[in-house]
């Protein structure tokens, strides 16, 4: 379920606003997004999947305790 | 192509939204317990010192925003580092919005929702604002704090009921440490937050003052957020307030008028829903307008949906459960001294000098 929703997301996502970022703009700017795209995409699909992805906001918590325990 | 401004009505009304943003649901920081309402007021005299430095910035750099300042102040490498981070601030920010209210969605009333389901919705709201203009920002925001504040005060009039003035006693039970400890935990959120504001600082009109701007949102989004405390401290009591996720949901949820106005904690999800998309498109905003000027490419709106969809994975990966989002609570207070004080204050003294030697060379 969560699957085909991500799916349909960066389906319409891909259609119509990436369609029109390529039809317009320059190498830079389609790289940026498609990159963005890309990450926010493997990101979505591996927790979805299952995979234990490291969460940043529990990084920062282990980084901050480390040091102030320290 | 014309300039676009905001007024200065629209700006207090949006920084009034954003410190409400998620604090309207999840409340602020209950460290000191019954005392938590002189930890705000602490925090309150705190952050008027830190909401004048950014209006400083402000005025000193007229229109200008964030990322155009600390590249103009402090030249191509240190000022793309302080973008980057200052652009991870925001992503993260919104990131973490989204989350909360995702959580508190699933917690209050769909359970079985998919979060992508209800994350997705919230971002395509944001996403449409955030890609019209800053002008339908600064309408959004000044049309929506007037049903915000009117469901506030709906609220707080009904709750005169059932609130017990003996839950606030005794006053100074806690130790002084835990009062500033549980102050400097409200500056930083929801107060200290405003600091994202200085990415649309290019939009405040010229004419406009910056201190007014600050000020006033800073004077009535405190307000606000302290009878809210107070409310939900005097209906729920200090033990139940330290056990509850959801606050204002909860306190508002055991409202009752006569027999025939039961359950009204759906306004309680209005204003979260509204104070929340405020919140997530500052956030946007920022994060849209940082990637834009670390990779110097020319319309924010091209990078608005990239980064919005980067807030929703974020949001997928940040917390397993409400558990974990409340374990960073603890620490986010050290986590954004950089951003909400170290990096405003460097840019605040460079632009100070800047000025300077400007005002001597003239």
């Amino acid at each position: 379920m969560e699957i085909s929703i991500t799916l349909l997301i960066f389906g319409i996502v891909a259609l119509t606003d990436f369609r029109s970022i390529i039809s317009k703009k320059s190498k830079r700017t389609i790289a940026l997004y498609s990159t963005l795209l890309g990450i926010s995409f493997i990101l979505i699909m591996l927790e979805l999947l299952g995979v234990d992805v490291p969460s940043p906001s529990l990084i920062v918590r282990e980084i901050i305790l480390s040091f102030t325990k320290g | 192509m014309a300039k676009e401004n905001i007024e200065s009505n629209q700006m207090i009304s949006l920084i009034i939204m954003f410190v409400f943003g998620s604090s309207v649901v999840m409340g602020v920081s209950n460290k000191a317990s019954q005392d938590s309402w002189i930890s705000i007021l602490i925090a309150i005299a705190l952050a008027i010192p830190l909401l004048l430095m950014y209006a400083r910035i402000v005025k000193l750099n007229p229109g200008q925003n964030l990322f155009d300042i600390s590249d103009k102040l402090f030249g191509k490498v240190i000022g793309k580092i302080i973008n980057i981070l200052m652009t991870w601030y925001a992503v993260h920010l919104g990131g973490m919005v989204l989350c909360n209210f995702e959580e508190f969605v699933e917690l209050s009333s769909l359970p079985s929702t998919p979060d992508i389901v209800i994350g997705g919705l919230m971002i395509l709201v944001a996403i449409y604002i955030a890609k019209s203009s800053i002008t339908t920002l600064g309408k959004w925001g000044a049309f929506i704090l007037l049903v915000f504040i009117v469901n506030l005060i709906f609220t707080m009039v009904l709750a005169l009921g059932i609130v017990d003035i003996k839950n606030i006693l005794p006053v100074f039970d806690h130790s002084v440490s835990l009062i500033l400890s549980g102050s400097f935990d409200v500056l930083t959120y929801p107060l200290g937050e405003s600091v994202l504001f200085l990415a649309l600082a290019n939009y405040i009109k010229k004419n406009d003052s910056p201190k007014k701007i600050y000020i006033i949102a800073l004077s009535i989004s405190s307000f606000f957020l302290l009878l809210t405390f107070l409310r939900n401290l005097m209906v729920l009591g200090p033990e139940m307030l330290d056990s509850v996720y959801f606050p204002s949901f909860i306190s508002v949820r055991v409202i009752e008028f006569g027999n025939f106005l039961t359950r009204i904690e759906g306004v309680v999800t209005i204003n979260f829903v509204l104070a929340g998309i405020s919140k997530i498109v500052i956030c946007l905003f920022a994060g849209a307008k940082g990637l834009t000027n670390i990779f110097n490419i020319k319309n924010y709106k091209d990078m608005v949906v990239p980064t919005g969809l980067i807030m929703v994975a974020l949001c997928t990966i940040l917390y397993d459960s409400v558990l974990e989002m409340i374990e960073l609570i603890d620490v986010y207070a050290i986590y954004v001294i950089p951003f909400q004080l170290i990096i405003p204050i460097m840019i605040w003294i460079a632009s100070e000098i800047k000025n300077k030697k400007s005002v001597v060379s003239n």
